[in-house]
């Protein structure tokens, strides 16, 4: 940290008396003798611009590191994963990929072999130079489910891996995957030799800029700079210093009060509050579908109007103003505009109509129903219910709110013991449709919390997922308006992952997936 | 967080073997006209009124709307919340929950602490279980036991009554101990005993009324407490669920809206300090005038 | 003395085994599987049982208490079963935190309550004393979630003195450590000073009345000499009495504090851990407050014990 030191008065002045007297203001105290105030550390000044080595950056994240999730997109591991760790290849800003511990790659045998070529120079954190092995063993790992990579379901298409030479790995796929990069681009490069105490923590060792100093696990992580980093003179930073801040206030609280630098995952009406600040910048990234579970085997949801009837009840656009202060997109559909086979109309198939849904709840002979609702215990998802039960009251049902900590809930969406409603948001990461419904609990053709089976569901679902490019967009948007008319989730809003910044921090950067980058980053 | 976890004056039963009603009314109301018991009365009955009345003129605490966040005005004194319902509304109907809440809860403790105290005076063997049930109840910080309960019966209305019940229990409890075994062996206990009136007998007509003045004394301070352990429980997010506000929920949403809207937390934070000082003062006055005569 | 010892220390060291018997006990009944919360969403019923049987859940209940117990004495609280780390070594790495909030506060405690209450003891005007008074009784029932709340709202956003949330420890760095920690502590702090100056004030009151303070009186001796001397010494026993009672409390009170201060000490985690049912967490948290209050507490009663021989200890509960 940036510690100014006052030149005009020396500490020393604080008499006595002021000492006693200004106990309850020892902060006006210091003021007078010129100490240092925190409250002006954590401004900094703005100008300077060149780049400066040393300092130690600091950042808060809502949720705790877990280093399991090395090769996930996941809160828990968005700031620190491209940090130690490095990946075979990364995309640039066009979506081509780059070079990266990889040199160069070539396709043989119509796209089903893949030669890749490594760097021979580069150092794991432990001193050993990283070979074919690591590189093996990482995009092995991906596939393992403890692994929580998104990358896993392209990972099952590698049939076999083998080392030509220490520097040349020969991936053998199944079929054809033009998406391989893709996993790259999660698959971080993990020391195989120390992989066994990844998970615990004790030992997480890359080749990244930086490395897994300490970890306290519900509290802090700490990185330090890596000295034999690849790229000469770099990284500037000689350390990182990440806290774990679960509430959204405390943790906007902290950017604004220079506590931390950089903040990630605070909720959007909180950060909201930073944006007129010209002293931080906000940063948006794919992030979390929020939506409305129903359990079609408990009434009144066993009738597919009343499923339908909750899509037109609810007002999204105001969830997305009063809950998400305007970011994110109000749609009835779970994923982004990224993928290729969005679709404008589906995205407003449900508009908000509460007459249309009365009408339909009294079709259906629901009026008057009462039904629980359990809600994820998360500030945002909280505020929607409460918007969700003001909706459906006003359309004739009643609704009775039931918040439950997201360990519980967890346990119950997977066991499909949850009331009839439920409100919840999961990340999406900017995956693709067939992507999504396959990996996510609440959609799961195989079983889900909603009981929903169907065999027409489950051909919809492996359509999509082994669709060609060129049909790939035919088959989401079938898979949409099957969702969509089944009802069984209704998505309201899809908002972004909130990052926080201090304008003090300079060169920061992001992968294409938004893992934190800070090769070159520099404080000021 | 105990207030006053010292029971005020224990010992200091009544000097006069039962004084009559009137009396006894007289020296009640002789509290209320010190200037700390008028000053407690009148906030409490304006805050009780208040809480009553607030459905004459609102349309209930969930009455939602698009203007999120507007300042304070003649409309809406201390603004709108995130959903755009008026604060000020949503204040007086939590004060309404947590006055249900806090004397419901008081009084149980109330009732079930005499008879606990009771039984503990007739009988030796229990009297010294219930002091280490007590004693345990004691040593428990209150947030901690709070914490412990939510964690058992899950977070909310159910959680806060039985915390609140739990942790005013013991100050009844000794309270009435002390003040009938103090009162056992008074000239005119002895002379009923050698009448031969059984011991209970004696204990409810005649020893009971004249331990009833600490007992009630101390309800004031219990209700503090109640609401220390409301605030609390509900910050940590064990309290009361929405959209059901309560004046420790509230709060806690004031909080997260510091900056965007300070005047969130005002209200709450006002009623708060309100209440707790209504009871406050009505035990300072209660204490110098019912227990000090 | 011996024989005071020979009274309380027995009841004390039962109110800690009833504690760790709840301690251990109240968790396991809650709802909720533990095992099953570790073994993740899609496992099978055969993991879940194996998981209990390695955690050791499937024992008797007396037998799992004695284990506990013996390794608790030990200093050995089991291994969290959310980050399978030893739960000492978490605690240990969040007690820097409490512990200098609690230590800060305590002292503001004492000051500010021994402030107040001696100027409320001295001050004769009436109209000065009321004024003390509704202001002690103000702060007294004010929850540390509200001082707190106006502290921040005055010194952190009203006028930005002191950072409103977050912290660095006194040991990296005592200058600006002690402003992250000022406001918690201030918070923390005023409820209970109200309580020990409400206490030192109407010992004083009490002390005035008896009769060698008046012989002191009519032989002339100063209004300072006379409260210095005579008043104050004789009520700073009933102050002590108190600050063994309030510091249990004032540890409860750190939860709350904590949490709207966003520090990351022993409160919050007891937070975390009610939230992740991790419950060899918050069964040691439990233990260890009860046993801090318990503690102190009898400490201070055999301090003033041994201060002074009049006082009767039974009544200081």
């Amino acid at each position: 940290m940036d510690q100014r030191r006052s030149p005009h008065r020396a500490p020393s002045t604080i008499s006595r008396r002021t000492a006693l007297l200004g106990l309850t203001s020892v902060g006006c105290g210091a003021a007078l003798s010129g100490c240092r105030l925190a409250v002006d550390e954590a401004r900094g000044e703005s100008h300077g611009t060149a780049p400066r080595a040393g300092g130690t950056l600091t950042m808060a994240v809502n949720i705790d590191a877990d280093p399991a999730a090395a090769q996930s997109q996941l809160t828990s591991s968005i700031t620190w994963r491209r940090l130690v760790f490095e990946t075979l290849t990364a995309y640039d800003e066009n979506g081509i990929p780059q070079p990266q511990l990889a040199t160069g790659w070539e396709f043989s045998e119509g796209g089903r072999v893949l030669t890749l070529r490594l760097r021979p120079d580069v150092l794991l954190h432990s001193g050993r130079a990283v070979d074919a092995r690591d590189v093996i063993y990482s995009l092995g790992r991906t596939a393992d489910p403890d692994a929580r990579s998104q990358g896993r379901s392209i990972a099952s298409v590698i049939a076999d891996m083998t080392a030509d030479d220490p520097h040349t790995v020969r991936i053998r796929l199944q079929r054809p995957a033009s998406n391989l990069f893709d996993l790259f681009e999660l698959a971080s490069v993990i020391d195989h030799e120390s992989a066994n105490d990844l998970a615990r923590g004790t030992s997480v060792i890359g080749t990244g800029p930086f490395t897994w100093e300490s970890w306290t696990p519900g509290d802090s992580l700490h990185l330090t700079r890596n000295p034999h980093y690849r790229v000469p003179g770099r990284p500037y930073l000689d350390r990182i210093e990440q806290s774990t801040i679960i509430d959204p206030t405390a943790l906007v609280t902290a950017i604004r009060g220079g506590r931390a630098h950089v903040g990630y995952g605070s909720a959007p009406l909180d950060a909201k509050g930073l944006s007129a600040d010209g002293r931080f910048e906000i940063g948006l990234s794919a992030g979390a579908a929020y939506s409305l579970g129903l359990d079609v085997l408990a009434p009144p949801f066993t009738d597919i109007r009343v499923r339908q009837a909750i899509g037109y009840a609810i007002d999204r656009e105001r969830i997305r103003t009063q809950v998400f202060a305007g970011y994110g997109e109000a749609s009835s559909l779970w994923w982004t505009r990224n993928e290729p086979g969005w679709d404008e109309t589906q995205s407003t198939t449900y508009r908000y109509d509460p007459e249309l849904a009365r009408s339909m709840i009294a079709a259906a002979g629901a009026t008057g129903k009462r039904i629980v609702m359990d809600v994820r215990g998360l500030v945002s998802v909280r505020s929607m219910a409460e918007i969700v039960r003001y909706d459906l009251e006003a359309v004739g049902l009643g609704v009775q709110i039931q918040i439950l900590d997201s360990a519980t809930f967890d346990q119950r969406l997977a066991t499909g013991k949850l009331n009839p409603l439920w409100a919840t948001a999961f990340g999406i990461a900017d995956l693709g449709a067939a992507t999504l419904v396959s990996s996510i609990p609440p959609f799961l053709p195989s079983g889900n919390a909603s009981h929903f089976r169907a065999d027409a569901y489950q051909a919809i679902v492996h359509t999509a997922l082994t669709a060609p490019p060129d049909k790939r967009k035919a088959s989401v948007h079938a898979l949409g308006a099957y969702l969509q008319e089944q009802a069984f989730d209704h998505s309201l809003v899809v908002a972004p992952l909130m990052t926080l910044r201090s304008r003090r921090v300079r060169d920061a950067a992001q992968t294409r997936l938004g893992a934190l980058v800070l090769d070159n980053a520099y404080l000021v | 967080m105990t207030v006053d976890s010292q029971a005020p004056a224990a010992t200091a039963g009544p000097t006069t073997p039962r004084p009559t009603r009137h009396r006894t009314l007289r020296r009640y109301l002789g509290a209320l006209r010190r200037p700390r018991g008028a000053v407690g009365i009148t906030l409490l009955g304006v805050l009780v009124a208040a809480a009553v009345l607030v459905p004459l003129f609102s349309s209930g605490y969930d009455a939602q709307s698009m203007n999120t966040f507007a300042g304070p005005s003649w409309a809406h004194p201390f603004g709108t919340d995130e959903l755009g319902r008026d604060i000020a509304v949503r204040t007086l109907y939590g004060l309404r929950i947590d006055l249900v809440l806090l004397s419901a809860g008081v009084l149980t403790a109330m009732v079930l602490g005499t008879v606990l105290g009771a039984i503990g005076a007739l009988s030796r063997a229990l009297g010294l279980f219930f002091q280490r049930v007590f004693d345990i109840i004691q040593g428990f910080p209150s947030l901690i036991l709070g914490m412990v309960v939510a964690l058992l019966v899950g977070p909310g209305m159910l959680a806060l009554s039985i915390s609140i019940v739990i942790f005013a229990l013991p100050g009844f409890g000794r309270l009435a101990r002390a003040g009938l075994l103090s009162q056992e062996r008074r000239e005119y206990v002895l002379a009923a005993q050698t009448m031969g009136i059984p011991r209970w007998r004696v204990l409810v007509r005649h020893i009971l009324p004249n331990t009833i003045d600490p007992i009630i004394v101390h309800t004031a301070i219990a209700m503090v407490i109640a609401i220390f352990l409301e605030t609390g429980l509900s910050v940590v997010g064990l309290g009361i669920q929405p959209p059901e506000p309560s004046l420790g929920s509230l709060l806690n949403s004031g909080v997260r809206f510091l900056s965007l809207a300070p005047v969130y937390v005002l209200g709450p934070a006002i009623v708060l300090i309100l209440l707790a000082l209504s009871f406050s003062l009505l035990s300072d006055a209660l204490n110098e005038e019912v227990l000090r005569k | 003395m011996a024989r005071y010892l020979l009274r309380r220390v027995p009841s004390a060291l039962l109110v800690l085994f009833a504690t760790s018997v709840l301690a251990f006990v109240l968790p396991r009944l809650a709802p909720g599987d533990p095992a099953v919360t570790i073994a993740g969403p899609d496992a099978t019923a055969a993991e879940v049982a194996a998981i209990r049987a390695d955690l050791g859940l499937d024992r008797p209940m007396v037998t799992q208490y004695l284990h506990w117990l013996g390794d608790a004495l030990h200093g050995n609280f089991g291994t969290s079963y959310l980050t399978d780390r030893p739960v000492t070594q978490l605690l240990l790495d969040r007690a820097g935190s409490t512990v200098q909030l609690a230590i800060l506060a305590a002292l503001l405690m004492v000051v500010l309550g021994l402030g107040l209450g001696i100027i409320a003891g001295s001050v004769r005007r009436r109209s000065a004393r009321s004024a003390l008074d509704l202001f002690s009784t103000t702060l007294l029932g004010t929850p540390p979630f509200l001082s707190g709340l106006l502290l921040v709202l005055l010194l952190g956003i009203a006028v930005p003195l002191l950072p409103v949330s977050g912290e660095v420890s006194l040991f990296a760095d005592p200058v600006i450590g002690i402003q992250y920690l000022l406001l918690p502590a201030l918070a923390l702090a005023l409820t209970q000073s109200a309580a020990i100056a409400r206490l030192v004030r109407s010992a004083m009151d009490q002390a005035r009345g008896e009769d060698y303070v008046q012989t002191a009186i009519a032989k002339g001796a100063s209004d300072t000499r006379v409260t210095l001397r005579h008043v104050l010494r004789n009520s700073l026993s009933s102050a002590l009495v108190t600050f063994g009672i309030r510091f249990g409390e004032l540890l409860g009170g750190a939860i709350v504090v904590e949490a709207i201060f966003a520090r990351n000490g022993l409160g919050t985690l007891a937070v975390t851990s009610v939230n992740q049912r991790d419950y060899a967490v918050l069964q040691a948290i439990t233990l260890l407050a009860v046993a801090i209050a318990v503690i102190t507490q009898l400490l201070t009663e055999i301090g003033l014990a041994a201060l002074d021989p009049r006082i009767k200890l039974e009544s200081a509960r």
